[in-house]
């Protein structure tokens, strides 16, 4: 087990240098000038190039690249053009609002997909089945964009049941005193109901958005895993030996065929860093994916890199933890050596 | 077949889901922000928050009672450094924490406050007096005007603000030869309330240009004491901090959230019409003009035309417009072929739709423009001279006479302009019909501007709103030979003399005479076909009045009021 | 298939629609079609590692049939399970109760299905191809393992194998199936010293010398009306087109071929 860590840790740190080569160069390929931008309306070549200067964007590519990754080592990932602010701290400030989003999206996205997956398997072909199959179809189809604009419109706009896309909490409200980031938690922890109230009143609408476009591919995930694992010879010797369909299904069948339902959750949930980019637009979420629009926007180099090597990073990260999950639940991976009688 | 188990959940799901609904129904009448606001200021202090708002925190201040109001800007706030140039958005807040040391008056037009010509001192001035001969500027300061920090505002602080503008590495010093001011020795601290400038050529911008908030004082102790060897004007330090001068006080300024709260400076002098301010970013417009709909917000700046369109019908919301000179052209680089053809460029100036434009992209939020000098600035001659109008057949004469024949060319757009783009297939389609293949390219911004910084675009859209207003203003940026922002890369002699002579002219009739003789060579030359002057507007709640227009357009918070 | 229709295991999309089954004279074919396994009955199947759950450990699935099957408690269904594993010939029981299916040996898989099929207490188990998988030299042990079992508990065996030679060794009565029809049925010596049904008679040839090269490599042709051997029959004629009854060819023994019909009476 350690030495799988320890390999695991050695790949993880090649990956991620991979991320930051590949991030640096692309994005300064990007066309679009950042000084030019930043330099205004008012801009004269002299002001161009002064900012240019000062950014360091007027040296040589690989001197801008080793520099910049010397830095990345120290955990400085340069400042951004635009607010003139260092990077890191930029994104981490925003995190955790994009990591609430994040966390409860995926955790509604389980609790329709799984129990309406493992339902279609168990009662396949059935209208329950259809039912679940047109579901997915929807979810995997449906434009993020498109069905955030119908929520707000008809949840918030008409209906009025919701709060509208402005913040995490309503204007004037001061967060609760900073533990984790996430108001839904600090706010319990600071005992401020009425804030864990609202926090969750307006994390309502995005993450609905989301976990319904996420419900759909661990709801298909979940539905053949089940249909295989029920199909298997296990599951038909348990029967054999008396045990009922009912405890087949959750005992022998649950356990199974959630193995790879759990990978499907971990990239979903990967997915979700970087893919927040439109939701947190539409819904004014002030997290690392409006950050990122912005940078795109004004191409904002630095902050660019920065966000995606930070993406690239945590996705890297939660890989590992879902293959070490993985390894301990499964005792196949897990204990590897044979018992000798 | 596991039935209980799946209905267990489901049913959790189930009531879940109720319990955010009912959540959302229980605090649904109480929790518009404005009503929340209504019992109190908008104070970072541990007050709880209030859905309904019954906790009444004790704050001292005449305005205690008045109410809060939250703005939804176009852009961002990035920066608060107000001699760099920055978004939008940005120039609001600042222009609520740096008091320029004049204003203009005021009157009053369709419940829009529209600044006119006339200038006067600002109430952090006592008084503001500019010689006969436009050689000498007087500024006695207000005794009683301070800085948020308690600081009185002195004519010291006041010339180490022009001080700054003139050495400090903002891009203001560009635009100061405009007024006369070159160098440090034309300002002068008579006393601790008195300073006089002295601009070595008189202009008829000066009076405006003391109205902008580049000229707001800067608290030099505090600057001072921010300033480092690198940065011995302290930008740092103001990127992120302020001491204001002006009506509002910085109290948050929080870039993650996008939120931005002002207080009323207790040393301002002046009036403040609200209890604070809340500036909130909501990045998408459409989402900016549904809360303002629900009360959510109460004044949303930057919506489209097709927006304004839609609100101007929703009996809880009023739109304020005002006519503007903020206008938009369709470029052509005079250096690139067949452009260099000055035949070509007439054919396509009188190809454009203009009417069409004007309804079906700005939906009648926009003034005609007619030339570099839109209708809606002095000095325009259009009734005078013959400005370009819809005509196809006159469009396809010309292009025959010019003897090109027919031609493709690329026609970029930016991504953030949605009206360009709508613009530009309507242009589009009037060019096929003359002969002229149009190819549409659609560029981010960033590269947008990067390419037609070099030149490379050989059609382009322009936005040009400057606040000096002035027409010979206009003219340099935009076509005087050599200038960076000149991106047709037009150049005329006599334009260039008119504009030099012009710059520095303060008798209207003489203006007039010149400009008129420049507008006929612009349109002569035709290196810019021009589409439309947008009107300057604002979307507010119904409760809301006192929406500001000045030169610069910058919305003021100062003088809105909410309720009676 | 027929096995699992005999458990109630058919797979989705099968039925069970006509025909009798009975055990001790009563009819078990109500229960079965509606896919509910007769307590009476129980199966082992023929991978015995991949017919273990992989992420149960052994012991657990034992005591778990024990639970359900004989109704005893948690702590003594552990107990009798290593008792039950020791007593099918697992060494060291009690370790090899906490150990997961991958981490045995595919004869001893074998035995863990069979100590879960004792704790069943069957009347009859089937025993699908059980040692096909297994190492001839482990197919001695189970073979043995099973014999004991039977004499211990008098259950009935209906043992399921392509192995002709297991058959003699195991079997008292054989019934031959050919495309899903039975051919022939009789005792285990009969069928071997005077086989009837010309399938029998192939399979018997097949085994001891060459097959005879008329007759060709055929799949089995579900589509075909009447006997299914009939395409590869050297002994076809035109009345095989209809499937022939079953014909008395002996005391206990029947065929089913129509080249019987002239001599012999049809069995009841």
């Amino acid at each position: 087990m350690r030495r799988y860590l320890i390999k695991r840790a050695g790949i993880s740190v090649m990956t991620m240098l991979g991320i930051v080569i590949v991030v640096f160069f692309i994005v300064r390929v990007l066309p679009g000038d950042a000084a030019a931008v930043r330099a205004g309306p008012y801009a004269t070549a002299e002001k161009i190039a002064q900012i240019r200067a000062k950014y360091g964007l007027d040296r040589p590519l690989w001197e801008q690249f080793v520099d910049y990754l010397a830095g990345v080592a120290r955990g400085d990932f340069g400042v951004s053009v635009r607010t003139d602010q260092p990077v890191l701290g930029e994104l981490l400030s925003r995190l955790p609002a994009s990591l609430e989003l994040a966390v409860y999206s995926v955790l509604v996205a389980t609790v329709i997909g799984v129990p309406f997956g493992i339902v279609a398997a168990a009662r396949q072909g059935t209208w329950v089945d259809v039912v679940a199959r047109v579901f997915a179809i929807l979810g995997s189809s449906m434009a993020l964009f498109w069905l955030g604009l119908l929520m707000i419109y008809f949840f918030f706009f008409r209906l009025g049941w919701f709060p509208g896309p402005v913040d995490r909490l309503a204007v004037g409200t001061p967060p609760p005193p900073t533990v984790t980031g996430f108001y839904t938690i600090d706010g319990a922890l600071a005992g401020q109901w009425e804030v864990v109230a609202m926090a969750f009143r307006f994390l309502a609408l995005p993450v609905l958005t989301l976990g319904f476009v996420l419900a759909a591919p661990i709801l298909k995930m979940v539905r053949s895993s089940v249909i295989e694992t029920l199909a298997s010879d296990y599951v038909r010797t348990a029967r054999a030996m008396g045990v009922s369909p009912r405890t087949v299904l959750f005992v022998d069948g649950f356990r199974n065929a959630l193995l790879p339902v759990t990978t499907t959750i971990g990239i979903v949930f990967g997915y979700m860093l970087g893919g927040n980019i439109i939701v947190e637009y539409l819904f004014s979420w002030p997290g690392v994916g409006r950050y990122a629009y912005e940078a795109i926007q004004t191409n904002d180099l630095e902050a660019l890199q920065g966000f995606v090597i930070m993406v690239g990073i945590l996705y890297v990260a939660l890989n590992v933890v879902i293959d070490l999950g993985y390894a301990l639940i499964d005792p196949r991976i897990r204990l590897g050596r044979k018992v000798t009688a | 077949m596991g039935r209980s188990k799946i209905i267990r959940v489901r049913s959790f799901a189930v009531l879940v889901a109720l319990g955010l609904v009912a959540a959302a129904c229980g605090g649904g009448a109480g929790t518009t922000t404005t009503e929340a606001q209504g019992e109190a200021p908008a104070t970072t202090s541990a007050t709880q928050p209030a859905p309904g708002g019954e906790e009444q925190p004790e704050t001292g201040g005449p305005e205690a009672e008045a109410p809060v109001i939250v703005v939804s800007l176009s852009t961002d706030v990035d920066i608060l450094e107000p001699h760099t140039f920055r978004t939008t958005g940005a120039y609001a807040v600042t222009r609520a924490l740096y008091q320029p040391p004049a204003d203009q008056v005021f009157v009053e037009e369709g419940g829009v406050r529209v600044g006119t010509s006339e200038v006067v001192a600002s109430p952090i001035l006592e008084s503001y007096r500019v010689s006969d001969d436009g050689l000498e500027a007087t500024f006695v300061m207000n005794p009683d005007a301070r800085f948020d920090n308690g600081d009185p505002i002195t004519a010291g602080d006041l010339a180490y603000t022009f001080r700054r503008t003139i050495e400090g590495p903002g891009y203001i010093g560009l635009l100061l030869p405009f007024i006369g001011i070159e160098s440090s020795d034309q300002i002068e601290v008579v006393d601790d309330r008195t300073l006089v400038v002295r601009p070595k050529v008189a202009s008829s911008l000066f009076d405006r240009f003391m109205t902008f908030q580049v000229f707001g004082p800067i608290n030099q102790a505090v600057a001072e004491a921010n300033a480092t060897p690198d940065d011995p004007w302290a930008f740092e330090y103001f990127t992120n901090n302020a001491v204001s001068s002006g009506p509002y006080s910085l109290v948050e300024f929080d870039r993650d959230r996008g939120q931005i709260v002002l207080e009323p400076n207790p040393g301002y002098p002046g009036e403040v019409a609200n209890g604070g301010i809340i500036v909130r970013n909501i990045p998408d417009a459409e989402q900016r003009a549904l809360l303002l709909q629900r009360g959510e917000i109460d004044v949303a700046v930057g919506l489209a035309p097709r927006l304004l369109a839609q609100l101007q019908d929703d009996p809880n919301v009023n739109v304020y417009t005002a006519p503007s000179t903020r206008s938009v052209f369709l470029g052509m680089n005079v250096d690139i072929a067949p452009l260099d053809n000055k035949l070509v460029r007439q054919a396509i100036s009188y190809a454009v739709p203009y009417d069409a434009l004007l309804d079906q992209v700005m939906f009648g939020f926009a003034s005609p423009a007619g030339t570099l000098i839109p209708s809606t600035m002095e000095t325009y001659a259009g009734d005078a001279i013959d400005v370009y109008t819809t005509d196809l057949e006159r469009a396809r004469q010309l292009l025959e006479e010019s003897g090109v024949g027919e031609f493709s060319i690329e026609l970029a757009v930016p991504q953030s302009s949605k009206e360009q783009q709508q613009a530009a297939v309507l242009i589009q389609d009037n060019l096929r019909q003359i002969g002229i293949d149009a190819q549409i390219n659609v560029l981010p911004d960033a590269d947008y501007q990067g390419r037609r910084n070099n030149r490379e675009l050989p059609l382009f859209f322009h936005e040009w709103y400057s606040w000096g207003d002035d027409p010979f203003y206009q003219m340099t940026f935009l076509l005087k030979c050599g200038q960076f922002t000149n991106f047709a890369n037009y150049c005329n002699e006599e334009l260039d003399q008119i504009i030099a002579e012009g710059t520095f002219t303060t008798d209207p009739v003489k203006r007039q005479e010149l400009s008129t003789r420049a507008q006929q060579i612009m349109l002569e030359d035709a290196p810019h076909a021009w589409l439309w002057a947008a009107d300057w507007a604002v979307a507010t709640g119904k409760d809301i009045s006192g929406v500001t227009k000045d030169f610069t357009e910058v919305p003021r918070f100062e003088t809105l009021r909410k309720g009676g | 298939m027929t096995s699992l229709a005999l458990m109630g295991l058919l797979p989705p999309g099968i039925e069970l629609r006509a025909g009798s089954i009975r055990l001790e004279g009563r009819e078990l074919t109500p229960d079965l079609a509606e896919g509910r396994t007769p307590r009476e009955v129980t199966m082992i199947f023929q991978h015995p590692r991949g017919a273990l759950n992989p992420t149960m450990r052994v012991g657990r699935q034992v005591a778990r049939v024990l639970r359900i099957n004989q109704g005893l408690g948690a702590s003594e269904a552990k107990e009798v399970a290593v008792d039950l594993l020791s007593r099918v010939g697992i060494p060291g029981a009690e370790r090899v109760a906490r150990a997961y299916p991958h981490q045995l040996s595919g004869g001893m898989c074998q035995r863990v299905m069979i100590a879960m099929a004792l704790g069943c207490r069957p009347k009859v188990l089937i025993a699908d191809e059980p040692t096909t998988a297994l190492d001839v030299t482990i197919q001695a042990q189970i073979f043995d393992l099973i014999r004991d079992l039977v004499a211990e508990t008098s259950c009935g065996v209906v043992f399921i194998t392509h192995d002709l030679a297991a058959v003699a060794e195991m079997c008292d009565r054989v019934v031959v199936l050919y495309g899903g029809q039975v051919m022939e049925q009789a005792s285990t010596v009969d069928l071997f010293e005077r086989p009837s049904h010309p399938y029998t008679r192939y399979l018997l040839e097949s085994v001891e010398r060459e097959v005879d090269p008329h007759i060709e490599e055929k799949d089995v042709d579900f589509g075909l009306p009447g006997c299914r051997f009939a395409h590869r029959c050297s002994e076809v004629f035109d009345r095989c087109v209809e499937f022939p009854p079953q014909f008395d060819v002996g005391d206990g023994h029947t065929s089913a071929c129509f080249r019987h019909a002239e001599e012999n009476s049809v069995a009841s």
